[in-house]
């Protein structure tokens, strides 16, 4: 069974628990099959150097669909991740390796919802951030079970 | 002489227009597909009894899984014909809101419009910074979702 984190265990200035990711050709190719998205220039090295690019490159949407992972890992089953936001700063080349991280910059409850908000980033093996976000998830308070979520 | 703008005319009548519609169901491989390339052990995604007892009313689809759906068939040459000389293109960012958790079975359209496009100066060149509204709804026409993002589209010619 999955560890919940519960709202009343967060503190301000908590840090999130790092999610590391080795980037590959392989990996480029999986996030092209699953997105639909093929744009060369995240497989074919040639091709993305022909378009001033330094090499393949991590597909944008991919880091922020790791971010998006990154998030609901650490809200737990019982979490929901309300809302995510991200600026892509910088390229990451395929082949190196990233990591997801952040802190949580507010916790508040808001129309009956318990929810922290987070400060997110991606940092490359240097420490120099690729990608700076804010997300927004809610949490189960110890003093109430969640309820059943249809739409 | 300054250097020609690549916002034309053509270019900016866009602004306000959908760029287009995408509908899909969510199924099994899809996810599966997802789940395997991001490396997502969360039993909430693998396994319906594990959602159930997290609140889910079904199997969910990972947020994640919800941004990259307009990527299906999203080059832009095939929709924005404007702009199919600009080669180049990168991501910019942007901002997701979830409402509703969307489930194995659903089928979801998402529909695309252009709100806003800015001509800068970029390490690539100079760029057209298209800023898009998305928005996700589901068979029943309920909003489960909305985006707003940007794409960076630029010369690949010296």
């Amino acid at each position: 069974m999955s560890y919940q984190l519960m709202f009343e265990d967060i503190t301000k200035n908590m840090g999130i628990t790092i999610l590391v990711k080795e980037t590959s050709s392989l990996l480029s190719a999986k996030w092209a099959a699953a997105s639909g998205d093929f744009d060369p220039i995240h497989y074919d090295k040639e091709y993305a150097v022909g378009l001033k690019l330094p090499s393949t490159v991590v597909n944008g949407r991919f880091k922020v669909a790791l971010l998006c992972q990154f998030m609901t890992a650490y809200g737990g089953p019982a979490g929901r991740l309300k809302r995510l936001a991200v600026r892509h700063q910088g390229m990451d080349l395929v082949g190196n390796t990233i990591s997801c991280k952040g802190l949580v910059t507010r916790k508040y409850a808001e129309r009956g919802e318990c929810l922290i908000d987070c400060e997110i980033w991606i940092e490359d093996v240097q420490g120099k951030r690729t990608v700076s976000g804010s997300a927004t998830i809610s949490l189960p308070p110890r003093s109430r079970k969640p309820t059943v979520q249809g739409n | 002489m300054g250097e020609k703008s690549l916002l034309t005319e053509s270019i900016k009548a866009q602004v306000g227009k959908l760029v287009n519609t995408h509908v899909m169901q969510v199924d099994r491989r899809m996810i599966d597909q997802y789940l395997d390339a991001m490396g997502d052990l969360n039993p909430v995604w693998h396994d319906k009894s594990a959602a159930i007892h997290a609140g889910y009313a079904d199997l969910p689809v990972p947020p994640g899984l919800i941004t990259s759906m307009q990527m299906e068939g999203d080059s832009p040459s095939l929709h924005m014909h404007e702009q199919s000389h600009l080669k180049g293109a990168v991501d910019g960012g942007g901002e997701w809101e979830f409402y509703h958790p969307v489930y194995l079975g659903d089928v979801i359209t998402v529909t695309r419009k252009l709100l806003n496009v800015k001509e800068r100066q970029g390490k690539l060149g100079a760029m057209i910074v298209n800023t898009f509204e998305v928005i996700y709804r589901n068979q029943r026409s309920v909003v489960v979702a909305k985006g707003v993002w940007t794409t960076l589209r630029y010369s690949t010619k010296e």
